[in-house]
């Protein structure tokens, strides 16, 4: 149960951070982590196991694009960019992080 | 625009899954393939690189199931693999399939068959809020209601939309407008019983309040039947004249196909103020029937008629003291009868129905070891628990689905079997129909019976320790936990069983009882029939009187003719009309306080005729006529009621509603059961038939044998009498008999199929579970016999298992059968009939069916080879 939770927590989260990096730049699946991680320095590393189902689940709704294409080394690879509905999820969901934050750091503040 | 992705992506998770799953590979291909090309650009040997590549991603497999999880559509997706795995591994085992789904189906149609009959709807408008009322006599409920009553509660309520009156006395008026006369059956209502129910003529309109008016010209509706039957569905009946009985008719309209209410009536004629029963208000004939305003409950609308019936007790002390209304839904009231009954076959359907659930159970139970390695190598590749779960219920819903279906058709047929023994089906209710709330009832009942069916295997073959299976070589025995769960279920399946087979022989042995139950007089072979003169061809009583003399004459002389007679009335076919009487000078205190008894007229060598013990005194001569006609001959409990302590023969009775209204006993005859054979014995007064000579009478011949055979001849010589006589509705006492008694005996047949089929799938059961366990233990057995063991012990102990599980049963079964005897009281009329028979025929028919359910898996135990079953496979 607890795991579960934790899950779509972190899921929910997931997903804003692979919409945000998509902002302005078209990535394959690898790219994405390698560019959380690179701006995290390192805290967050999303491995694939966690990566492509919220890629996929992401395309599904409609949020983002995928296109097969060439990557550097002529290797294909799948490019995924932000779409206009994607776009403002993104909105949606930097709104929904703020309002948490706001909501735990009240708490903390006051005990 | 989002809304469009979304279903297209469920669209393709559905349809296009293997084309996404292409794409998945090669994306997780890409992300392997470059991963590795930034390590070897590191530095890294290209070995050691695909292999750290591959850790890292974390098995692509995994990670595949994860992505196909968290798609959208997921569960729908999920749900149509299910079924079409379940397809394919019952397409793969059809014998089994086909077992279980006809099992279920037996079941699942019964049960549907059964609630369709309790489930019956009111072909009315809004129908719940439709009431019948009845009168009460010091709270008890007594029926009819006086005609002049019903225009004082319909005047003075407050809470009936409307309320109607309808009677139940149907006359046969013969139609002379044409050449030869018709006979129609009459049934008379007020002129807002259509609108009431809510029901149109489909030609012509219905009464309105004008036809009822003094002086109105006689309007009347015609059936569908008689219309299309009798004049061909001329477009010209309606506003034609019809003559009933001398007096012309406007025909107004034509009422629905199959509409019938309480009556089935070819005409209907108008109740009015004046008419046609019921001239004073303590004459009860008729029945009430409101329609309840919007916001007015049942209790209301009966405080509402209590009140005024208050009043009228006040004011006509004579007829209506201690006189009050009951009201009832009329949904309750046209099933009073019945509803005991079908409630009991209701429950039996259901104890069918379980012990076929069992029994499925059990198979898939025993299927579910055998499938144990499919299953477990499922759950190494990743499936939950939960999710293998699944994929067992929806095979059983599955199952349990086609079984529904098969069941709807088996109902259908089943129904029309019952239909077929039920005598003409209850006036005013839509014929029973697998209409669309039997088939709801049914789509419920396949799914709770594929869950509770699918459950328990279920969970029991995806339970721990799948991992340790996996070796398809492993033998596959039946865990010793399964083995306890079917054997309860057998145990189960036989207490069902015992409680159906006892409740069946309980309730044969009660129609045996009525069948042979003494009625007062002797019903066999006695044949009768309506008989209707028309008055105007007679000018005097005398002149009517030496024609049905004459006409009793040429019957008798009828060859394999005994006698004949006539009266008002035939016994226990022609129920009610009971009157008032006491002992001269000693009326009782409150008309309420009196007794009434069964008025019945009837000429001389009429006890003799039916077979009534004539006890005392003697029967009518033809010398009772004119001023010597004042003469009665009492049943024997009304004489012991009206005279205790005296002798009755020659004391003066007065009785209500004649006059003049003395009467001297001449004689004392047995009682019988007059109001049908299902009623107790009801007190009944005889007066001569020449007093009050009618019109209508029914025709009694007693033949020495094959009564239904005179239809014909008796036919003939009433049609060569000089005048007109109609004959009606030729029967025998017999068949009339039969009919009361039908509806019972549908239940009693119903039921016993029930109990037979509910055993035989018990015993099938019950061989499951021993023929499984001779094939666990044949190792066993094979070691047993080399070392000595005859196949005597072998048997032994077999039967001992069997015996074991069928005895708690039948002992639990016991238990049962006692407790739904105690329920059944309200069915199982006390006649006194001793039920040792019932319980001992049923337990009987069980032992043998155990004893050879057990058997047949120990016999085989002797075929088994010893060195084969020592043989490790």
């Amino acid at each position: 149960m607890m795991t579960k939770r934790k899950a779509d927590l972190l899921r929910g989260t997931l997903d804003l951070l692979i919409l945000k990096t998509l902002t302005g730049q078209s990535l394959h699946g690898l790219g994405i982590s390698n560019r959380i991680e690179q701006i995290t320095e390192g805290i967050f590393q999303i491995k694939p196991g966690s990566l492509f189902p919220a890629l996929h689940r992401l395309e599904q709704l409609g949020y983002i694009e995928g296109e097969w294409g060439e990557s550097e080394n002529n290797r294909r690879a799948k490019y995924y960019h932000l779409t206009t509905a994607g776009q403002r999820q993104l909105g949606q969901e930097k709104e929904n992080w703020s309002t948490v934050v706001g909501a735990i750091t009240r708490v903390l503040e006051t005990s | 625009m989002l809304l469009i992705t979304r279903i297209k992506s469920v669209f393709r998770t559905l349809f296009r899954s293997r084309q996404m799953e292409q794409e998945l590979d090669e994306e997780l291909k890409s992300w392997i393939d470059i991963r590795m090309d930034r390590m070897i650009a590191d530095g890294m040997p290209a070995r050691q690189a695909r292999r750290m590549a591959l850790l890292e991603l974390g098995g692509v497999e995994q990670v595949k199931m994860k992505v196909r999880e968290n798609r959208v559509g997921t569960f729908l997706d999920t749900m149509i693999q299910d079924l079409r795995i379940s397809f394919r591994m019952m397409r793969k085992d059809p014998g089994f399939a086909l077992v279980a789904i006809v099992i279920l189906a037996l079941g699942i149609g019964a049960t549907s068959a059964i609630f369709s009959l309790v489930d019956r709807q009111l072909p009315f408008e809004e129908p719940d809020r439709l009431v019948m009322g009845m009168k009460t006599i010091q709270g008890e409920p007594a029926n009819w209601i006086s005609r002049v009553d019903y225009y004082d509660f319909n005047d003075l309520n407050r809470s009936f939309e409307e309320l109607a009156a309808v009677t139940d006395f149907t006359r046969i008026f013969p139609e002379t407008s044409g050449e030869e006369p018709v006979l129609m059956k009459t049934g008379f209502a007020t002129w807002n019983l259509l609108p009431l129910l809510g029901v149109e003529p489909i030609r012509g309109r219905g009464f309105r309040s004008e036809d009822a008016e003094p002086g109105a010209v006689p309007t009347i509706l015609v059936s569908h039947r008689l219309w299309m039957e009798e004049y061909g569905g001329a477009t010209d009946l309606v506003g034609s004249t019809l003559t009933l009985s001398g007096t012309p008719c406007i025909v107004i309209g034509v009422l629905p196909r199959d509409y019938r209410f309480l009556v089935d009536a070819d005409v209907w004629w108008l109740i009015d103020r004046e008419g046609p029963w019921d001239q004073g208000r303590g004459s009860h004939s008729h029945m009430m029937v409101g329609r309840l305003l919007p916001d007015v409950t049942m209790e209301q609308a009966g405080e509402d008629l209590s009140a005024i019936a208050a009043e009228l007790s006040e004011l006509y002390p004579e007829t209506n003291d201690e006189k009050g209304v009951a009201l009832l839904s009329l949904r309750s009231a046209l099933m009073f009868n019945a509803r005991p009954v079908l409630l009991t076959l209701l429950a039996a359907t259901v104890l069918v129905l379980l012990i076929a659930c069992g029994n499925v159970a059990g198979l898939l139970l025993a299927r579910g070891q055998v499938k144990l390695p499919e299953l477990s190598v499922r759950s190494a590749l990743g499936a939950t628990r939960s999710r293998l779960i699944r994929l067992q219920l929806t095979e059983s819903l599955l199952i349990a689905g086609l079984a529904g279906l098969l069941g709807v058709v088996i109902a259908r047929v089943l129904l029309d079997l019952l239909l077929n023994l039920l005598p003409g089906g209850m006036a005013g209710l839509d014929p029973p129909a697998i209409g669309s709330g039997v088939l709801l009832f049914t789509i419920g009942v396949s799914i709770v019976t594929g869950l509770f069916t699918g459950l328990i295997p279920a969970v029991r073959s995806s339970g721990a320790g799948l991992t340790g299976r996996m070796n398809a070589g492993s033998r596959v025995t039946e865990g010793a936990r399964s083995t306890r769960l079917r054997s309860s279920f057998v145990i189960a399946q036989v207490t069902f069983s015992v409680v159906l087979l006892v409740v069946a022989g309980l309730l044969i042995n009660n129609l045996v009882g009525l069948a042979r139950l003494d009625l007062g007089f002797d019903p066999d072979e006695l044949f009768i029939c309506g008989l209707q003169v028309s008055p105007t061809d007679y000018s005097s009583v005398e002149e009517l009187l030496g024609f049905l003399d004459h006409l009793l004459e040429r019957i008798q002389s009828l060859p394999g003719v005994e006698s004949a007679t006539i009266a008002n009335k035939v016994p226990a076919i022609d129920p009610y009309q009971d009157w008032g009487l006491y002992a001269t000078g000693r009326p009782p205190a409150r008309p309420v306080d009196g007794i009434t008894a069964l008025a019945r007229w009837a000429p001389p060598g009429y006890f003799s005729t039916v077979r009534m013990p004539l006890l005392r005194g003697r029967d009518f001569e033809p010398t009772d006529t004119g001023d010597a006609s004042q003469v009665i001959i009492l049943s024997e409990d009304t004489a012991e009621t009206l005279f205790p302590d005296s002798d009755p023969l020659g004391q003066l009775v007065t009785i209500q509603f004649l006059d003049p209204d003395e009467f001297r006993v001449i004689g004392i005859v047995g009682d019988g059961r007059l109001n049908g054979v299902r009623s107790a014995p009801y007190r009944a007064m005889y007066m001569p038939f020449a007093r009050q000579p009618s019109t209508v009478m029914r025709l009694i011949v007693r033949a020495e044998r094959n009564a239904i055979d005179l239809a014909g001849p008796i036919r003939n010589i009433v049609r060569q009498m000089d005048r007109i006589v109609l004959m009606v509705d030729p029967t025998t006492v017999e068949a009339g008999l039969d009919e009361q008694l039908g509806g019972f005996r549908i239940a009693i047949i119903a039921m016993s199929l029930f109990a037979v089929l509910a055993l035989v799938l018990t015993a099938i059961g019950l061989y499951g579970v021993l023929a499984y366990h001779v094939r666990q233990r044949t190792n066993e057995i094979g070691l047993r016999v080399c070392l000595g063991a005859t196949g005597q012990d072998i048997i032994t102990s077999i039967l001992r298992q069997g015996f074991l599980l069928a005895g708690i049963g039948l002992a639990l079964g016991i238990g049962g059968a006692m407790a739904a005897k105690q329920l059944l009281s309200t069915v199982l009329s006390t006649t006194g009939a001793i039920d040792i028979t019932a319980w001992f025929g049923a337990l009987l028919l069980f032992a043998i069916v155990v004893v050879i359910a057990c058997l047949v898996p120990a016999l085989r135990t002797l075929r088994i080879d010893p060195v084969k079953a020592l043989r490790i496979e």
